[in-house]
């Protein structure tokens, strides 16, 4: 019998995503990040005009 | 629910998820703009164009995605037919509110991206347009459909403090929860921001329309599951029967219903969210496999005292109140056509199949191998009932694996013992690292992921 993962290689690919996230947390992480630098930045601008 | 109807609903929960987060956007794409307007101006590509237009849709779909995790955090049981249990939409739960915070929180970048080539005197208007319009601010002026940013703004900040918590703080249970149920706030905030701003969705009537039902359906999932949820949610009172001290860490909690009339009906493995209202802090519910057969009056959960609140059990009496909420769970052995099956436990892991061991009949056609993987004699607490079970039913074979003398279980010495996995139905319950092993090493043996069914209830 094949493998569903290999037959189906995005439902594989699919099924790990969905059932180990830390990939979700590091995205989430990263995208906090360039979020607080690019507010700090343009409010800096915003208040007085850097 | 049949085999075959549980095999096809289960599988409309993420596309149906996709398609109506990314509603807003097909609509987006063809008004009132055309694609190509809202990226090039006078024949070229236009950088501030672009960067707006990327972050109204970034907008969209993430306030899209934001409702329709409400509806999945409700815990609502016609939901998890949908995703094959309930476990699955905590899962999609996660993602999706993961998804839908990256989604706003760019979104605003992309906005504000849109003035960076205007240099500083562009970006300083960019400031004022966006957080700090001195009209929003006097004379209660953030009734102004102008200062609708401001409501975004608030949303934002709502979001970012209490979803940090969930991603990255390690605060106790309940007040985790107590934190999260305020997203319900930043949500309200967000309605405001979507439904009142000039833009697209003032402008353009189905648009207009789709998101405030997308609206609407968030708060119902607010209303149902936190604000109402003590008069809306079917729950069931149960009493404490007896409290079995299995071995020194694990404990039996069997109850019977308070109304003979009004118990609930479930499948063996299936699990329920449980509180006891009769202990200070033991109110809140927290999901627990049901060990009992569902043929008795009485219920039984199996429990190991692992963290705040499981420890806290042994204070438990006969005679006090149990709250039951459920149940839930689409693993029981009986929702799978194949009557060949793998049942892999390990430790505390051991109560869903507690309950359908306890439910076989012998003249069953299922024909079951159980793994009860724990590390030694003295911490497989159930061992002595199982082995009896096992005993009486030559289709059930108890397969007790002590890690102090085998190592870890692997799938290798579960296909020496069980002559092959391929063609049988697996069932797996236990520490998240095992379960992880054992599906990698599983899907090495080219075993098909869709013959192995797991409980996942780790939000890391």
């Amino acid at each position: 019998m094949e493998s569903t993962s290999r037959k189906y290689p995005l439902r594989g690919i699919l099924d790990e995503l969905i059932l180990y996230r830390m990939w979700l947390k590091k995205f989430v992480a990263v995208t906090l990040v360039i979020f607080a630098i690019t507010l700090t930045v343009f409010i800096m601008i915003g208040l007085v005009g850097v | 629910m049949s085999n075959m109807k549980l095999q096809y609903t289960s599988k409309i929960g993420w596309p149906l998820l996709i398609l109506l987060s990314f509603i807003p956007l097909i609509i987006w794409m063809f008004t009132p703009y055309s694609l190509d307007q809202r990226f090039i101006r006078g024949g070229q590509f236009n950088y501030g164009l672009t960067m707006q237009a990327l972050g109204q849709a970034l907008g969209l779909v993430g306030m899209a995605m934001f409702a329709l995790n409400l509806v999945l955090g409700a815990r609502l049981a016609w939901i998890e037919g949908l995703f094959g249990g309930m476990n699955k939409v905590y899962i999609a739960h996660h993602i999706l509110g993961g998804l839908s915070f990256i989604l706003l929180l760019l979104h605003p970048l992309f906005l504000v991206a849109q003035y960076i080539t205007a240099g500083a005197k562009g970006m300083q208007n960019g400031f004022i347009t966006f957080v700090a319009n001195p009209h929003c601010y006097a004379n209660f002026g953030v009734t102004n459909p102008e200062c609708s940013y401001l409501w975004g703004v608030i949303a934002l900040i709502l979001m970012i403090l209490f979803l940090v918590i969930t991603f990255f703080g390690k605060l106790p249970y309940h007040i985790w929860k107590l934190t999260h149920k305020f997203l319900g706030v930043a949500f309200f905030f967000g309605a405001l921001h979507v439904l009142f701003i000039p833009s697209d969705v003032t402008a353009v009537a189905v648009l207009k329309y789709y998101m405030f039902f997308l609206v609407v359906i968030g708060f119902t999932g607010i209303f149902y599951r936190t604000i109402l949820g003590s008069i809306l949610v079917p729950r069931t009172e149960y009493v404490i029967d007896e409290i079995k001290q299995v071995n020194p860490t694990i404990v039996e909690i069997v109850m019977h219903p308070k109304n003979d009339k009004k118990c609930i009906t479930y499948k063996p493995g299936q699990f329920i969210f449980i509180g006891f209202p009769d202990v200070s802090g033991l109110g809140e519910v927290h999901p627990f496999s049901l060990s009992s057969q569902p043929e008795g009056v009485c219920i039984s959960i199996g429990v190991k005292g692992l963290g705040d609140y499981t420890k806290r059990l042994n204070e438990l009496r006969p005679g006090m109140r149990a709250i039951i909420e459920g149940p839930f769970g689409r693993t029981s052995y009986i929702y799978y056509p194949k009557k060949d099956q793998i049942w892999i436990a390990g430790g505390i892991g051991i109560t869903p199949f507690l309950g359908m061991a306890r439910s076989l009949k012998h003249d069953d056609e299922y024909k079951i191998d159980l793994y009860y993987s724990a590390m030694s004699l003295e911490d497989a607490a159930f061992d002595a009932e199982l082995n009896a079970l096992a005993v009486g039913n030559p289709n059930f074979r108890l397969i007790p694996w002590y890690g102090k003398e085998k190592g870890f279980l692997s799938a290798d010495a579960i296909i020496a013992e069980s002559h092959g996995v391929l063609g049988k139905e697996i069932f797996l319950c236990g520490p998240p690292g095992m379960m992880k092993a054992l599906k990698t090493q599983f899907a090495k043996w080219k075993v098909p992921v869709a013959n192995i069914h797991s409980e996942e209830f780790s939000m890391n």
